[in-house]
């Protein structure tokens, strides 16, 4: 099997980008990197910087994605609001919206989450990206979830 | 078996057979002397016998020698015709007979002619001179004694009732008599002479006084311990042994063995008889007349009974006595014995005490022997050994905190390892975003040289990401934190393809062939996660360490329990000499190949920890320029 036929292009990419994302992390400096990338990609992008924040920009910008940073203030933020995108009545018009982790945080005290979110009751994301990310992986998971 | 049980049976070993040999020695000395001895007494009473048989006759001839000097006596001899006179003195010697318990008493002249007969019918003037005693004194002139027999017309003659008693005690017309006759001297000639005797049968005054002398009388099992009998010939005539009838077994006549013997050959016999209903110790001796001829026996007999009884009891008693003094000899060694195993025993206690680990038991020993001194040894030994023990101990206590403060470190610094590697991903994650997004033309065109240079920071920072990347598996691994959770694991779609999306584009920009053999539907049991970071690491080092335009394949083949997986490249290929140590932590590969891509030195350390968690292997096989292949094996 090669791999070389599955490779997406930038200039694929730039084709049809009318979508939006909302990004929701507590770095300034990866929401302005990021930001740039899928600006560049023509995707619209809003960003937050903590959970409530998040949930109101949910609200007004209806994005079509979200990449959402688990570890915010505690390590239990990124969860709750995945949860409460996916779950709540009051944000049901968005639940459809992929919801994507991007995180440095893959495991913590030996407690591993990023797999078994739902055994905890908690509904998990639909994507997983590790920190750090270089532009064409996370693009091309993008792509894959706004396809679908 | 305890010490002391054995001590015991060693003593029971030496004193059991010398208390038999001792027994069996008395038993048969007791016996043969006992009988013996009872033979002797026999032998000695059947003197004392004689002396009380022979006494009847003396007291006859006391009497005679009294009469001898009677005037009286004289004076019929020499007036025969004086009729009045003999009257009286037939009256009065008939007196004197009865009284002294004599069957006859008779004066004779010294022609031998009978003068006076003192028993009636008091037949007189017939000739006795051919009497052998008779002819004897009136010969000799000195009185004379024995025992004779007398026929049965002699017996007549002699007196009324003599030859009746005779057939009435023995059944026999022969009479047996003890006794004697004396001279009558006047003027120194002899004048005559005067007879005396008593009929031996049926009389039981010799016998009983010969049973009343010797045995007293004494029954011993309502058996009398002796009796005496008196033969005339073979025939017993006088005796105190009762027969079954319990009558005196008066006319039954001797054994032929006795017989010929003792009437025969004049010898006394010696020996066991039966006698009625018992065994008596016996000895028959002959009765001589004067003239010599053995005319009947003297016999006694001692129940033999009685001395068994006693060889018995001596026995018994002996008997008592040594198996007694051995009970008190095996007691006394007994006691004996334990007293010494005493400390033996409290030795043994201590030892176990310190076998469990107790060693403050010591042993309180005060006898001055070899115990005394084995025990002193021993506490000091103890000593010693406390001594030991508490230093071992104290060791132990600092070796333990040492080992605690060592492990607290190693934790701190692992926990400080895994905080400061991902606090450090945060910014490089903004930072490599940045860089790439300008890098790969997102934001615009850049010319060469910047383009140059901003390669030259993204290999820095891709480093770095390596590095931040296995010091924190490291820091789990050597925490503990990276628990095997096996499942099935499907390769192709939960491992190696979400892996290699990193690597995709180093993949076409250096164009390499990635060929993959591995089937689709293969799965293993292991921890998806953790193999992802296996392959992660062998398809980083073969990217990096591969030839650009050269080949990688990822193969898969199974064996009776294990999968093989394999990833193989083709470049640079690993210096023989680094085979060994390629598995270590920090081991780097150190030739100029290598140096322009450095890597962290832990990634193959940390594939080996996570195949060996799974119970696998993993080793490399190269040719150094041309290739390298990196083999593990996962349990099926």
């Amino acid at each position: 099997m090669s791999y070389s036929g599955t490779y997406q292009t930038k200039e694929k990419n730039k084709m049809n980008n009318t979508k939006k994302i909302l990004i929701i992390d507590d770095d300034p400096n990866f929401l302005f990197s990021v930001g740039s990338l899928l600006r560049a990609n023509k995707y619209t992008v809003v960003t937050a910087m903590n959970p409530q924040r998040g949930l109101d920009k949910l609200v007004s910008e209806k994005p079509d994605l979200v990449l959402l940073d688990i570890m915010m203030d505690s390590l239990f933020d990124g969860f709750a609001l995945c949860h409460e995108i996916k779950t709540s009545k009051k944000y049901k018009d968005y639940k459809s919206a992929p919801v994507i982790f991007v995180s440095a945080v893959k495991e913590k005290s030996g407690s591993r989450f990023q797999f078994n979110a739902g055994e905890q009751g908690l509904v998990g994301p639909d994507d997983y990206i590790d920190k750090p990310v270089k532009p064409n992986t996370l693009l091309s998971c993008i792509e894959k979830h706004l396809n679908n | 078996m305890k010490l002391q049980t054995k001590f015991f049976f060693g003593i029971l070993g030496v004193f059991f057979p010398l208390a038999i040999v001792v027994g069996v020695v008395s038993i048969l000395w007791i016996n043969a002397n006992t009988i013996k001895e009872a033979q002797h007494r026999v032998e000695l009473h059947i003197k004392a016998a004689w002396d009380i048989y022979e006494e009847e006759r003396m007291q006859i001839r006391s009497i005679l020698n009294i009469l001898a000097q009677s005037p009286r006596i004289k004076a019929v001899l020499l007036d025969r015709n004086n009729s009045t006179n003999i009257y009286t003195l037939r009256t009065e010697l008939e007196n004197i007979r009865e009284k002294n318990n004599m069957d006859i008493l008779t004066i004779i002249d010294a022609s031998g002619n009978v003068v006076l007969r003192s028993r009636p019918p008091f037949n007189k003037d017939d000739n006795l001179s051919d009497d052998f005693l008779i002819s004897e004194v009136l010969f000799n002139r000195t009185s004379c004694e024995g025992d004779i027999t007398y026929s049965a017309e002699r017996l007549k003659t002699e007196g009324a009732g003599l030859l009746e008693k005779c057939m009435n005690f023995g059944g026999e017309p022969t009479g047996m008599l003890t006794g004697a006759v004396v001279p009558l001297i006047e003027n120194n000639h002899i004048i005559g002479a005067i007879q005396a005797g008593t009929l031996l049968n049926g009389t039981t005054e010799v016998v009983d006084k010969i049973k009343e002398g010797i045995f007293e009388n004494i029954s011993y099992n309502k058996k009398p311990i002796g009796t005496a009998t008196i033969f005339m010939g073979d025939l017993r005539i006088s005796t105190n042994v009762i027969d079954n009838q319990g009558r005196r077994a008066i006319g039954t006549r001797v054994s032929n063995e006795v017989k010929e013997q003792v009437l025969d050959a004049g010898k006394s016999w010696t020996g066991k008889a039966w006698v009625v209903n018992a065994w008596y110790l016996s000895q028959y001796d002959p009765i001589l007349d004067p003239k010599g001829n053995v005319i009947g026996m003297l016999y006694i007999g001692e129940l033999e009974e009685r001395y068994l009884d006693i060889r018995t009891k001596a026995v018994e008693t002996f008997l008592y006595i040594i198996f007694g003094g051995m009970l008190m000899a095996i007691l006394v060694s007994f006691l004996i014995i334990r007293n010494i195993l005493v400390p033996v025993r409290k030795l043994s206690i201590a030892t176990k005490k310190i076998s469990e680990g107790d060693y403050h038991s010591r042993v309180e020993v005060k006898t001055h022997d070899e115990v005394g001194g084995l025990a002193k040894s021993y506490n000091r030994m103890v000593d010693r050994l406390e001594k030991h023990e508490q230093e071992i101990r104290k060791k132990q206590n600092e070796l333990e905190v040492t080992n605690q403060k060592l492990e607290t470190t190693n934790r701190n610094y692992l926990e400080m390892l895994g905080f400061v590697s991902h606090e450090l991903k945060n910014p490089l994650a903004s930072a490599m975003m940045s860089l790439h997004t300008v890098k790969d033309g997102y934001l615009g065109d850049i010319n060469d040289n910047q383009k140059r240079n901003l390669d030259s920071v993204a290999d820095s920072l891709d480093y770095f990401e390596d590095m931040i990347r296995n010091y924190l598996d490291l820091s789990r691994l050597e925490k503990g934190e990276l628990k095997v959770m096996n499942k099935k694991v499907l390769l192709i779609s939960e491992v190696i393809e979400p892996t290699l999306r990193g690597f995709e584009r180093e993949i076409i920009q250096r164009k390499i062939e990635l060929e993959n053999f591995i089937p689709k539907k293969l799965f293993a049991y292991g921890d998806k996660d953790l193999l992802r970071i296996v392959y992660d690491n062998l398809l980083a080092n073969a990217i990096k360490y591969g030839r650009d335009g050269g080949g990688i394949r990822l193969a898969a083949k199974e064996d009776e329990d294990h999968l093989v997986l394999s990833v193989y490249n083709e470049g640079y290929g690993i210096p023989r000499d680094r085979m060994k140590m390629l598995f270590q932590k920090f081991s780097r590969i150190d030739s100029p190949a290598f140096k322009l891509k450095k890597g962290t030195g832990l990634g193959l350390y940390i594939c080996r920890e996570i195949i060996e968690k799974h119970g696998g292997k993993i080793w490399a096989e190269s040719l150094e320029g041309q290739w390298a292949k990196f083999i593990f094996t996962l349990p099926k």
